[in-house]
């Protein structure tokens, strides 16, 4: 699967656990700090793509506080996705940061 | 128009497969997401129509390239199933097909009558004589054989001719109407690009009238002939096996072939020749020996497209044989 914004935030909110869609949605945003604002349209062609890829499971739909929801849970396959995609975002990062410190050119966070 | 009328709508945008799954999950996820605001229920609806068009373009392009998920059709399996239907039926196929012969033999002349309603009378005939034989061949390749399988097999044959005779009719009508159009179509679009009369030898470099426009409109007005005959193939098995009613019966042949219309092109394909090689072998002779010849080649062939037809629906592998032809 190829990973964009969306799709990595919305896999990596279910790091520590099963999610249902709006929790998925608020977890994407908290862990990256606001930067990816999920529209539920884009949650849910992510989700179908994982699902179809083995990396995602979904589970029994159920009621609560008069809402359908569904938990989505990251696979053993999922897991290992997100942290290969994780160690080349960061080999990325290195090697970029590396460059600009190298040119004398790194703006401190 | 209200904001959760937009929201609707916009689910609306997605296959219904996906409405059917996910449907009201994600209305409550936008609901939920919005947290009561309607420029943000308005924003999130919006989104959603997005993705859903997004999704029905790509449900619609895996489909035409055949990659829906649904087992693979097997073509090796649909000949065998071919062969041993015939072999072990035949004794109830051929005379069936002997029958039908003589049927359309009988009438066919008086089709052409002066008068018109000894003409519509033998029309009739002939199509519920094609209606019944269909049904019962279609029986036959459902049924494990034996006096069981010969009953259920004239009985589905009375019960379905009618509705059998009037998918045979609006698919007949439709394809003439689709081939007819499209041989209009090209000979439109030749009249424009050509003027008054297509010189294709001097556009394509073939000398001695190697393509002729006539012989474009026959290939064109095949193709649409072709598609709507692999769509429908198995519409005739469908009408006897899961009676879904007539105008239904096009509809979930084209749900059957989805994902295996490539394959289903194959064995279409394959029919079409063995018919095509029996009628030119058949219009070969024009002695009277040759004539017979001929008969005794049609008498043959005649069952081969039904249970082909038959075999595809049964390997397409969501065929569920009612009870009543079970051994």
């Amino acid at each position: 699967m190829e990973f964009r914004a969306p799709s990595y935030f919305a896999l990596a909110a279910l790091i520590d656990g099963p999610l249902h869609g709006y929790a998925i949605i608020k977890r994407a945003g908290e862990l990256s700090r606001g930067s990816v604002r999920l529209s539920t349209g884009t949650l849910y062609a992510a989700l179908e793509r994982a699902i179809g890829e083995g990396l995602v499971t979904a589970g029994e739909p159920y009621l609560e506080h008069g809402r359908i929801r569904r938990d989505y849970a990251l696979t053993p396959a999922g897991r290992q996705a997100l942290q290969r995609e994780a160690a080349a975002l960061s080999r990325a990062a290195k090697a970029v940061t590396a460059r600009l410190r190298a040119a004398g050119s790194v703006v401190p966070a | 128009m209200s904001c959760e009328r937009v929201l609707n709508l916009a689910l609306r945008v997605y296959p219904r497969e996906v409405r059917a799954s996910r449907g009201p999950e994600m209305r409550d996820t936008v609901l939920e997401a919005s947290g009561g605001s309607r420029a943000k229920l308005l924003r999130e609806s919006l989104a959603l129509a997005g993705a859903g068009m997004r999704a029905r373009r790509s449900t619609a392009a895996s489909l035409l390239l055949g990659r829906r998920a649904c087992a693979t059709l097997n073509l090796r399996a649909v000949a065998s199933r071919v062969a041993t239907t015939y072999t072990g039926e035949w004794r109830s196929l051929l005379p069936t097909s002997a029958l039908l012969i003589a049927t359309i033999a009988l009438f066919r002349a008086s089709w052409v009558s002066d008068s018109a309603a000894v003409s519509i009378v033998s029309q009739f005939v002939i199509l519920f004589a094609l209606a019944s034989f269909t049904a019962f061949v279609v029986s036959c390749g459902v049924s494990s054989g034996g006096h069981r399988g010969v009953r259920a097999a004239l009985s589905a044959a009375r019960s379905t001719a009618g509705e059998m005779a009037l998918v045979i009719f609006l698919a007949s009508i439709s394809l003439t109407l689709l081939v007819d159009l499209a041989r209009v179509a090209v000979i439109v679009v030749l009249g424009l690009v050509f003027g008054a009369g297509p010189n294709l030898s001097a556009v394509t470099g073939l000398t001695g009238g190697a393509i002729t426009g006539a012989e474009i409109e026959a290939a064109v007005g095949a193709m649409p002939f072709v598609a709507l005959l692999t769509l429908w193939s198995v519409a005739l098995p469908v009408v006897v096996i899961e009676r879904p009613g007539q105008a239904h019966a096009l509809a979930r042949s084209r749900e059957l072939v989805r994902g295996n219309r490539l394959r289903t092109l194959v064995v279409v394909a394959g029919v079409i020749g063995v018919v095509e090689g029996a009628r030119l072998v058949g219009s070969l002779p024009a002695t009277a020996a040759g004539g017979i010849a001929a008969a005794i080649l049609w008498w043959l062939v005649a069952p081969i497209p039904i249970l082909a037809a038959t075999a595809l629906y049964l390997e397409l592998g969501e065929a569920h044989i009612p009870e009543r032809y079970a051994e």
